[in-house]
């Protein structure tokens, strides 16, 4: 048994490139499933550091809304919770104007403070300071960043315009660009004292934000019910929404999934294919223990023994390896504004996910071994010994028309699965798809090899015929073909997707037809005049919506419903409505009428003069379905109502977002805006700002799915440059025949060239159209994670992806052609 | 009579580790035109390293070979590799067949490689497999036929190009006796009637006893 084992051991050590081809294909596979398991969790984080940078420790937010008697804030109510709250921190934000020396004006975002309880809530780290216990009257902290900046010292004098007065700050302390101070590059954070911005916007007592913290955080629900009843006009909510934050960070780890099968659909074929050449190697040896009494179970276990080798090995290796791929897509996560604030990479896994890591290397590396050592198992004693073992494959025409069935229900499944399968099937087509592959190839080759033999004489000579002929059942080839279609795929099916939402994108933010989006939460008639007056400005519309409606009966809810004041609407949006939009947004008017989506209508198994029934303030309310749109904007999860009704069942009365259309260029009417509003606290951004910040996120977001997919074409070639050092192997004998019957050098090279050619181009072919039944499920998958994205076909693309499996094939083909052509041919010929 | 195949004063010399073997010492062999020869001797006596100088499979450490008159150490790649098409045929024990080529892909294999069309050479192809008695099998693979018969394809593929000369290296060697003789009789035949020049390498004195000429080669020498 030990002398068993020491060859297996020796076996693995011996075949360096194959114990790496193995070990390579279990680590990434445990590395990337370790990544993706550990995504979401890790998105979480980031999310949560962009919060927790603003409010510390702070489990409860309190601020007014449209409903609320005024724009601010007190905190006396709070005093009966005062026992059971750590802290209540009062912040009055303002904006300060500051003037530099080139006479540029500079925001300062001004945070109204009490200094002792900002640092209860969330610390500061002062550089240089004097005795904080001072800070009040007209005081300053800034940051490192914006001192350096500007030139500022400790104890300058710096005016700012705050409002309409101009007021000299003395520069009380210096403090590290964290926390309060955090800044995303192009704002100035700064603390000031909170009476003084009080006094300046005559607040006493009042603030514009309250943040607090109750002493026991397991009941911070029951606090958050018991101050909204004592503030029933103000919002009132957990600062950091985790259950939105999941929702919305668990989208990702679907698509994440879906690469991961590919990965693992190849390291299992390449572990497989390996394995076949480990046992037949082995055979003899095997043979020999048996016959001096091994038994089948000892020789089983030494072959196992060998693939928990592999897969301990990927497996510990992969644990590592995980963790560093993580940490390049946590990195490629952080937006530039992150990076600009100093957000360090924040990884969330736990032992649990390396362990399941660990044990998903273990299992595919079993897995993938077992079918060749049961099938070494069977064979008996005297078979091995007296080398009688059949080595014919049975022909099976059942395979190509399985492989057919199977990738015909790839196709068909996903379009016809009801929403809530929809993930499933699509993940279940998906491997019937990758599957299909393995089963039509050969098939597939031969037919191939049918038509272009003639071809192929024409353009190659004789060499090319033979190529072709050699191509039949070669296993090697059709081994690569396998490993490249399915790379190939991956390569495809994420460019294609980047490509895609790269132009929806795009589309997406030519159906809003305006220049500045406002968000002020609090906007009324008087805003909009207020607006209008603006320089530059030059319509004006102001946009009211209710969030997260609930759908009764649906445990679901509609992201965003619009209401449509149809006069103007339609120039500021262009939602594709289905037919006469004038006519529908006239409808709307007349009764409960919703226009939706057709991601929505898909969502909710909704036709045309369907119901539906919306959970409003008022209470249930039918909605009569009276047409459909096709938009991007809020991934497509919006309706829209009538402007009245929106007002009288969901009691949405101010404007959420204040729309601007321009006639001299954005960025000059967006400061325009700024100055105007002085001190409130409103969120504006240009069409461009927005779009460009959204193409950032998206084009991260596929820089990651573009690390997977090149992984798994990395792993494709590997396997690749290990079937054609095999194939030379095996083929080392037919090769020196060849030669015998005077196949020259030149001959033998052009020949092993023709054949990675024409294998490269069928793996690319293959690889290309199983791409493309994997792409045609991708947008039913979206739509049921309410991601509504049409793919867009990029010709460019898939003809890249045919001749890149031939530009592979053909590299890897270099060193075996090199090989044959100097190869012995006594040796190669004279032994069996 | 005229010589076709000329070994003179030949060396050969393979290392094993850090010990060189010398496997042929002073060869001076003269096969003519129209022989039928067997070369026979002990294992690791050299006999088939010979034969494959002969063919120019391999190069001898010194010595000469020439073929027909011509020197093969002034020849190329490409020039050896056509004289191994157009002048010598290969026929060896373990037949060397390609397995995923029927029976007529592997015997127009040597016409494939001199870039010749296939269609050209239907008569001689059907006239060869009349000769090997395969008429029924031609659309099989190796895998599909027994050895006997699989050696039979392997002595029609070395006379599609019609070559003047057959070097076998042991060609019955691996067959049972029925099939042993009935090869024996096909490369009889060749040599008869088609008079082609014919080396075998055998083991046995009975597959030698078909031949009209018998060199002994022992530990190298030829004796």
């Amino acid at each position: 048994m030990g002398i068993i084992f020491k060859f297996a051991l020796k076996n693995v050590l011996e075949k360096k490139f194959r114990t790496f081809l193995i070990v390579f294909s279990i680590t990434m596979s445990a590395a990337l499933f370790f990544a993706s398991t550990c995504m979401s969790g890790t998105m979480e984080k980031i999310i949560l550091n962009r919060i927790k940078s603003l409010s510390g420790s702070a489990e409860i937010i309190m601020y007014a809304n449209e409903k609320s008697p005024s724009s601010s804030i007190k905190s006396k109510s709070l005093d009966q919770y005062k026992d059971h709250l750590d802290y209540v921190v009062g912040l009055i934000s303002a904006n300060g104007i500051y003037e530099t020396d080139k006479n540029e004006e500079v925001n300062i975002d001004l945070q109204g403070y009490d200094w002792e309880e900002l640092q209860k809530m969330n610390p500061s780290y002062l550089i240089e300071q004097n005795d904080m216990k001072d800070f009040s009257g007209k005081k300053i902290v800034l940051s490192k960043t914006t001192c350096d900046k500007y030139g500022f010292k400790l104890n300058d004098s710096i005016d700012l315009m705050i409002g309409s007065s101009k007021y000299k700050l003395k520069l009380w302390a210096i403090a590290n660009p964290i926390g309060s101070f955090m800044s995303d590059g192009k704002s100035n954070m700064a603390v000031v004292p909170v009476e003084f911005l009080a006094g300046a916007f005559n607040m006493k007592g009042s603030y514009s934000v309250l943040y607090t913290k109750p002493t026991d955080l397991s009941k911070t629900s029951y606090y958050i019910d018991e101050i909204s009843k004592l503030y029933n006009r103000y919002t009132v909510k957990e600062v950091i929404p985790l259950q939105d934050i999941k929702r919305g960070t668990s989208q990702f780890t679907t698509p994440f999934m879906m690469m991961l099968l590919l990965v693992l659909a190849i390291s299992t074929f390449i572990i497989y294919t390996s394995f076949r050449v480990i046992t037949a190697e082995m055979l003899p040896v095997i043979g020999t223990f048996r016959s001096l009494g091994a038994t089948k179970k000892m020789t089983d276990f030494v072959l196992m023994a060998q693939s928990l080798m592999y897969g301990i090995l990927g497996g510990l290796i992969g644990c590592g390896t995980g963790i560093g791929i993580l940490y390049i897509m946590a990195s490629t996560l952080l937006t530039q504004a992150d990076k600009a604030a100093g957000f360090k990479i924040d990884l969330s896994y736990s032992p649990f996910n390396l362990i399941a890591a660990f044990i998903l290397a273990i299992l595919l590396a079993i897995f993938s071994s077992l079918m060749p050592i049961i099938k070494v198992s069977k064979i008996s004693v005297k078979d091995i010994v007296l080398n009688t073992v059949e080595s014919t494959r049975k022909k099976q025409p059942w395979k190509p028309i399985v492989g057919l069935l199977l990738l015909i229900i790839a196709y068909i499944l996903p379009a016809v699965a009801p929403r809530n399968l929809a993930i499933a099937v699509t993940m279940v087509s998906c491997l019937a798809a990758s599957n299909s592959i393995e089963f039509i190839v050969p098939a597939a080759m031969n037919v191939f090899v049918k038509v272009f033999e003639k071809l192929y004489m024409v353009i190659f000579g004789n060499e090319g015929v033979l190529a072709a002929k050699n191509l039949r059942e070669n296993k090697s080839v059709l081994n690569n073909i396998s490993l490249l279609s399915m790379g190939i795929s991956a390569i495809l099916i994420i460019n294609t997707m980047s490509v895609s939402v790269i132009k929806e994108v795009g589309n997406a933010y030519r159906d809003m037809n305006y220049d500045i989006e406002l968000s002020i939460g609090d906007g009324d008639k008087s805003t909009i005049r207020a607006v209008e007056r603006v320089d530059g400005v030059n319509q004006v519309y102001g946009n009211k919506a209710s969030w997260g409606t609930e759908v009764s009966g649906k445990d679901d809810q509609i992201q965003m419903i619009m209401g449509v004041d149809r006069l103007k609407f339609g120039s500021f949006f262009d939602f594709n409505v289905e037919g006469n939009q004038e006519g529908l947004f006239k409808e709307l008017d007349d009764n409960r009428n919703i226009i939706i989506t057709n991601a929505l209508a898909y969502k909710f198994n909704l036709k045309k003069d369907d119901s539906i029934t919306l959970k409003t303030k008022k209470g249930d309310r039918p909605y009569k379905v009276i047409g459909f749109m096709n938009t991007l904007y809020y991934n497509g999860q919006v309706a829209l109502i009538s402007d009245r009704y929106l007002k009288s069942d969901m009691e949405v009365k101010s404007f959420n977002e204040i729309l601007v259309k321009t006639y001299k260029p954005p960025e000059e009417v967006l400061e325009n805006i700024k100055d105007k509003f002085g001190n409130r606290n409103v969120n504006l951004m240009t069409m461009e700002e927005m779009e460009t910040l959204n193409m950032e996120s998206n084009a991260n977001l596929f820089k990651i799915f573009n690390l997977f997919s090149y992984f798994t074409m990395i792993i494709g070639i590997f396997g690749v440059l290990n079937n054609f050092a095999i194939s030379f192997i095996e083929r080392k004998r037919g090769l020196a025949m060849m030669k015998s019957v005077g196949m020259s050098k030149f001959q033998t090279i052009k020949m092993i060239f023709i054949e990675a050619m024409t294998g490269g181009l069928i793996g690319g072919f293959v690889g290309t159209v199983s791409g493309l039944v994997l792409l045609h499920m991708i947008p039913f998958m979206m739509r049921a994670l309410d991601m509504d994205i049409p793919i867009h076909y990029d010709v460019k693309l898939i003809l890249l992806s045919v001749l890149s499996g031939a530009a592979v094939t053909l590299v890897a083909a270099i060193s075996p052609a090199l090989k044959s052509s100097k190869m012995n041919i006594i040796d190669a010929i004279k032994y069996e | 009579m005229i010589p076709i195949i000329e070994a003179l004063d030949l060396y050969k010399t393979y290392k094993l580790g850090n010990i060189d073997i010398e496997v042929l010492k002073e060869i001076n062999v003269t096969i003519h035109e129209g022989e039928f020869v067997s070369i026979m001797g002990p294992s690791g006596s050299g006999k088939s390293t010979l034969l494959y100088l002969m063919g120019g499979l391999d190069k001898p450490t010194s010595g000469s070979i020439k073929i027909a008159g011509k020197e093969l150490a002034t020849m190329n790649d490409k020039a050896q590799s056509i004289m191994r098409r157009r002048n010598i045929g290969f026929v060896f024990q373990f037949y060397n067949l390609i397995p995923n080529l029927d029976v007529e892909e592997n015997i127009m294999l040597p016409i494939l490689l001199d870039g010749k069309k296939i269609k050209n050479y239907k008569k001689e192809l059907d006239e060869i497999l009349e000769i090997v008695g395969l008429s029924d099998r031609r659309r099989h693979t190796p895998r599909e036929l027994s050895g006997g018969q699989q050696q039979r394809v392997a002595i029609a593929r070395a006379l599609i190009n019609q070559p003047d000369i057959i070097l076998a290296d042991e060609p019955i060697g691996n067959l049972d006796s029925k099939s042993g003789t009935e090869i024996m009789e096909l490369f009889q035949r060749i040599n008869q009637e088609k008079g082609k020049t014919i080396v075998q390498v055998t083991h046995s004195a009975e597959s030698a006893a078909y031949s009209r000429r018998t060199i002994h080669v022992k530990d190298g020498r030829v004796s």
